[in-house]
């Protein structure tokens, strides 16, 4: 569980990747890259609740501002156009120091292709899900108090056994294909996805559109591990779609988007009735305060259509780069649950979201049922 | 009639054998046809039809090898033994779910899944899973209500299949004859109608949730005192009308994919072996189509097993030489279908047919379950909050006031409950580690607590999945309270000063004593007091709870005794306190539901579905039997050890003891013990069975019966609810006899039907109740057959079984032809 939540909790970019590049290495054309990055601090939490207690939690802050990670590019050159690149990389955290993924080497990344300066670049093995292209529209970017909150973690996923194709750049616009491979027929885990991203830049504006469809090991939209859209768990299983822009003017950038989500299959064939559907919308700021403070804030808000569920995050942080390779982070956040009716909480649970998507809120025992939550967490991130 | 039938079946198995003999070994003597049903409609429950999964099973049967069909008819050991099971390490079993009770592989050639099985009474009890917890059975049968029996069994089905096993093991029928029995708290109470309708809707709402479900132990193993060797001496028409019609109602309307067979013998046949249990009654005349699976140990032999019934060894081995340790041999014994029994239909002992019937019910009951279609999946995470949505939601219904009274120490004119929180100023909670949690039963039927047991006194595993020790799960009663009365100064004590409590009860608006007496599997508790350390040595009761409760009360402003029990206690002290509620064993969120019923939130209705008597001198069996277990200096009785307590038995006590005293005589008939029996003998129960109390008061009138086209009869009345207070009453149905009835000596009345209804305060509304005419009909032994005597039937309507504490008693006659 604690491995789960690791990597559920994970969260980075592509692009804070590429920028992480400090050092490079070539050896007979080959050009190695590595990169690394260790995040710890201190988080709080009220209304916690797990096992029939319920409290308040301060622990280490391992990868609630983002994922611990070291990984490394491979690329060379074949002629003027093609470069042959791989990319491996690996999540932990600093609470325990496990790995994000248990027994698995190379758990965020491990993927290798051939890249074209005008026809972009193609790449096999295991990737980030493309609804992580959607970082770049979060005004958290990707803490696990941000946009992966409210949806249970729906963006914040890998592919393995995938091939990604990413354009290289046509008049401001990129586009990018994502197919995953499930088992053969006969396999028991056939898992598939599909996605595509295009994004679209002008000037200070970006606009962005994702669609992603995830199936469970039967083929089917399910929603999060088994309960549907459900409070508890990571959802996994979900054809999701994705609308946000973005307007920088000058000190500040502006985002809003949409998502919605749809888990059709969910509590297939069972006796019970699960929320299948659920509409984000989220608005928020970056200000850069000086060359080395950037202050967020953001309110994310999502309704379930069947079950009345519709919880508020409201969000504020500030991040201090004190050069590029030490940053201080402070965030805070409050989220708040609407109680549902009685009628569904035998099927759906209680409204008890909480900061960290893998858990849930209680601040009455006696009646988790739209419990708010506050906390936050502050630390350093130390990064090559 | 029945017997006939069973005859076809016998001969149209030997003649199919002989045609799949000639087939070889390699398999395709299925007996296809034979085992086809034409029935296209889908059973409550299942996923399938019986015609769609007759003939996709015919299919797969006729695919398989000789070494096939006995790697599956066999258990493969106890995967959870390794982990220290019971404390005792048992192998690993390859390919198994780590946490799985049994285990038999899939055929992936032919897409049959795996089969993880898991103890699953009141909810799956697996280590560190955090499953749900519900109240013990016993107490869902204090609902009365089919209705939360299949949400109950829904919930354990969801959560079997989310954790990813296939078959929950649970769904135990046997009727309370004996309220020292340690599993009673596993069972439905004392009457066959409404233990059958329950287990039915319950075994309904398991496999709905594409997860195989059980009814158990069949049959007649209604103690647990030398279980595995005693005989349960009955006559056939008492076997009908009593536990095998509880049996037969669960199973013919359930339709469960296991059976689980019994430890004891019936009539000198073992239940896993008894050709009268397994093939004439079971499988023939009730047309049962599932599989019969032997408890875990019960199996006695290879052929005679096979022949006359048994379709599933449990808990088996892996492979005929795996390794076992010495003790785990013993206990369970065996492996009698591996080679033993590849041999005997090699050599014709077993027929082919016989085998080929074993795994033909093994993959239709796969099919249409739905597991075939959709195998089971990777383990998930339980919903916590869905949960215990439901487990609150079964306690509030299961939770019964018995007792409300004025109170004698406190100048007021009301009841003492319910105590509205805005009116209580100071509480006093004693006793039961109330300030930990709430009480579990033990063995497999227990619970597995959410961390770990809260009062572990005894040094078992941390979290086991087969508590050996009282376990006290979930929510603090005290906490609860605390809660529940916010503006209340609530003080705790343990109870084992019970002067001190008292001084602080003489000063508190409210008084709880909290008590318990714990019940486990595979031991009979030794009186049906409290437990105490005279009854108990765990270590976790360290006080004398009747000496606590009347002293506490005595000096108390209001008390109120609430206990947590997993079956009938006395109650030596029952007149010197105000209220006394029965929480049974509640479940993780029980404190929550006694708080409410307590403060009012929750308005109880629940009824006792067992009798609690005054004194043991009132039972049918005023004593338990001699533990022939003890002459071996053990503290069970082992099947193989059989030989050597006999001896020494019949060492000590004479020639012919040992067969003596494992008998177990039903000499009662069909005056079953509780309000049967005391009916009969007219013995006044110190709480009658169907008793309980509401904050509501209802008023019963305008009862007829009438009989219907097909044979049933229809008993309509009409319950007012005269009180300011929105409630829900179950109403009772009695049927008396006519005199002339054939066969044993009826009992004065007994159940046939009952309703639980929700009435808005100062509504009313009508009911009617159905009863099917078997449930007013008899057994006959000469014809084999159901029959109804012509004459005048009477239908008494009630709120008790115990008529004359009662004012609402309606009676009606009608006569059958």
């Amino acid at each position: 569980m604690k491995t789960l939540h690791t990597l559920l909790a994970a969260s980075v970019t592509l692009a804070i990747s590429a920028s992480a590049v400090a050092t490079e290495l070539t050896v007979n054309d080959v050009t190695f890259s590595p990169y690394a990055r260790v995040v710890g601090g201190i988080s709080y939490i009220n209304h916690g609740y797990d096992a029939g207690e319920t409290g308040s939690l301060t622990e280490v802050a391992s990868n609630q501002w983002g994922t611990s990670y070291f990984g490394a590019k491979l690329s060379v050159k074949l002629d003027d156009h093609f470069t042959g690149i791989a990319n491996v990389e690996s999540g932990f955290g600093t609470l325990n120091g496990e790995t994000n993924v248990e027994d698995t080497l190379f758990n965020r990344q491990a993927n290798v292709g051939i890249a074209h300066d005008q026809y972009g670049q193609l790449t096999f093995g295991t990737h980030l899900m493309l609804s992580q292209d959607i970082i770049d529209m979060d005004p958290m970017r990707f803490q696990s108090i941000g946009i992966n909150t409210l949806v249970n973690g729906i963006n914040d996923t890998f592919a393995e056994n995938s091939v990604v194709y990413r354009s290289a750049n046509y008049a401001g616009f990129e586009f990018a294909a994502m197919q995953k491979f499930g088992g053969e027929v006969s396999d028991s885990e056939r898992a598939k996805a599909q996605a595509v991203s295009l994004h679209y830049q002008n000037g200070g504006l970006a606009v962005r559109a994702i669609w992603q469809a995830s199936t469970d090991e039967f083929g089917r939209y399910t929603g999060g591990e088994y309960y549907g859209l459900g409070t508890q768990t990571q959802w996994l299983y979900a054809k999701t779609a994705i609308v946000a822009a973005s307007y920088q003017l000058a000190d500040t950038k502006i985002s809003a988007g949409f998502e919605q989500i749809k888990a059709d299959d969910a509590g297939y064939l069972l006796s019970y009735t699960f929320d299948d559907a659920a509409d984000m919308g989220w608005v928020g700021v970056n200000y850069q305060i000086n060359d080395k403070l950037v202050a967020n804030a953001a309110f994310y808000r999502i309704t379930m259509s069947y079950s009345g569920k519709q919880s508020n995050l409201y969000a504020l942080g500030l991040n201090y780069e004190f050069n590029q390779h030490f940053t201080f982070y402070s965030t805070l956040g409050y989220i708040g649950n609407n109680a549902i009716s009685s009628t569904f909480t035998s099927d759906v649970g209680v409204n008890n979201h909480s900061l960290d998507y893998n858990e849930v809120a209680c601040e009455d025992t006696a009646d988790c049922n739209g419990a708010s939550q506050l906390g936050g967490y502050f630390g350093v991130v130390l990064s090559l | 009639m029945a017997i006939h039938t069973y005859k076809k079946t016998k001969l149209a198995c030997c003649l199919l054998s002989i045609t799949a003999l000639l087939y070889g070994c390699g398999g395709s003597g299925s007996s296809s046809g034979a085992n086809t049903s034409t029935d296209t409609s889908i059973p409550a429950g299942h996923s399938v039809s019986d015609a769609e999964a007759d003939s996709r099973a015919n299919s797969m049967l006729a695919q398989l090898t000789l070494a096939q069909k006995i790697d599956i008819v066999h258990g493969h050991g106890s995967p959870v033994g390794q982990l220290g099971y019971i404390g005792l390490n048992y192998p690993s079993v390859p390919g198994a779910m780590d946490l799985a009770v049994g285990y038999v592989p899939g055929i992936d050639a032919i897409g049959l899944p795996e089969n993880n099985m898991v103890d699953a009474s009141s909810g799956v009890t697996a280590e560190g899973l955090q499953a749900t917890s519900l109240p013990a059975t016993v107490a869902l049968a204090s609902t009365w209500s089919p209705d939360i029996a299949y949400a109950y069994g829904s919930r354990i089905g969801l959560e079997a299949r989310t954790l990813g096993f296939t078959t929950a093991l649970g769904g135990g029928v046997n009727l309370i004859r004996d309220p020292r029995n340690g599993r009673g708290f596993e069972y439905l109470g004392e009457d066959p109608i409404l233990a059958g309708e329950l287990a039915a809707k319950r075994t309904i709402g398991v496999q709905e949730n594409k997860i195989l479900s059980t009814i158990k132990h069949f049959a007649f193993n209604d103690i647990e005192t030398n279980r595995m060797i005693g005989n349960s001496v009955v006559d056939e028409q008492t076997m009908r009308e009593t536990e095998l019609l509880a049996f037969e109602i669960a199973i013919t309307k359930g339709k469960p994919a296991y059976v689980m067979c019994a430890f004891n013998q019936v009539n000198g046949q073992y239940a896993c072996e008894n050709d009268y249990l397994l093939n004439q009654v079971l499988k023939g005349e009730w047309g049962y189509q599932g599989m019969v699976m032997s408890d875990w140990g019960a199996q006695s032999s290879t052929i005679d097993a096979a022949l006359n019934g048994l379709d599933e060894e449990q808990p088996g081995q892996d492979k005929q030489d795996t390794e076992i340790p010495y003790f785990m041999s013993l206990y369970m014994g065996g492996p009698w279908f591996i080679d033993d029994l590849a041999d005997a239909v090699t050599n014709g002992d077993v027929p082919l047919s016989r085998l080929n019937d074993m795994v033909f019910r093994k993959i239709r009951s796969m099919i249409a379950m739905g597991v075939v279609d959709e195998p089971p999946q990777a383990p998930g995470d339980i919903n916590e909050s869905a949960g215990n949505v439901d487990a609150k939601a079964f306690a509030d219904a299961s939770i019964i006031l018995l007792q409300n009274k004025v109170p004698a120490n406190a100048e007021q004119t009301s009841k003492v409950l319910p105590a509205k929180a805005a009116e209580i100023n100071s509480i006093v909670v004693v006793g039961n580690h109330a300030d930990k949690g709430v009480l579990s039963g033990g063995g497999s039927g227990g619970a597995a607590p959410l961390i770990e047991n809260q009062v572990d006194e005894c040094g078992q595993l941390p979290i086991s999945p087969y508590p050996s020790c009282p376990t006290y799960i979930g929510v603090s009663p005290l906490t609860a309270i605390e809660e529940e009365y916010p503006n209340a100064t609530v003080t705790y004590f343990e109870g084992d000063d019970a002067d001190a409590a008292a001084d602080a009860a003489a000063n508190a608006d409210l008084t709880l004593i909290f008590a318990g007496a714990w019940f486990s599997e595979g031991t009979d508790n030794a009186d049906m007091k409290l437990s105490s350390p005279a009854n108990n040595d765990t270590g976790v009761y360290t006080y004398d709870q009747d000496a606590l409760i009347a002293t506490v009360a005595a000096k108390a402003k209001r008390s109120v005794v609430v206990l947590e029990t997993g079956q009938p206690v006395l109650m030596p002290w029952v007149d010197k306190v105000d209220g006394i509620i029965n929480a049974w064993y509640p479940g993780v969120r029980g404190a929550y539901a006694i708080a409410d019923i307590i403060s009012g939130d929750v308005n109880p209705s629940a009824k006792l579905p067992v009798t609690f008597p005054k004194a043991e001198s009132d039972l049918v069996a005023t004593s338990l039997p001699t533990n022939l277990g003890t002459f071996l200096g053990a503290t069970v009785s082992i099947k193989s050890l059989a030989s050597y307590i006999k001896y020494y038995v019949d060492l000590y006590l004479g020639d012919g003891a040992y067969d003596y005293l494992r008998q177990v005589f039903y000499t009662e008939k069909l005056a079953w013990n509780g309000y049967k029996w005391m009916d009969k003998n007219n013995i006044e129960p110190l709480f009658a069975f169907g008793h309980g109390l509401s904050y509501s008061t209802f008023t019963y009138s305008d009862v007829s019966a009438s009989e219907t086209s097909d044979g049933d009869v229809d008993v309509s009345f009409t319950i007012a609810n005269t009180s300011d207070i929105d409630g829900t009453e179950i109403a009772e149905v009695y049927v008396s006899l006519p005199d002339n009835v054939p066969g044993n000596e009826q009992p004065p009345k007994r159940l046939a039907g009952f309703s639980r209804v929700s009435i808005n305060a100062h509504d009313s509304s009508k009911v009617t109740v159905s009863i099917p005419r078997k449930y007013i009909s008899t057994w006959d032994v000469d014809s084999q057959a159901w029959i109804t005597t012509s004459g005048s039937y009477t239908f008494t309507v009630a709120d008790t079984s115990a008529l004359a504490d009662t004012t609402n008693v309606l009676t009606t006659s009608i006569t059958i032809n």
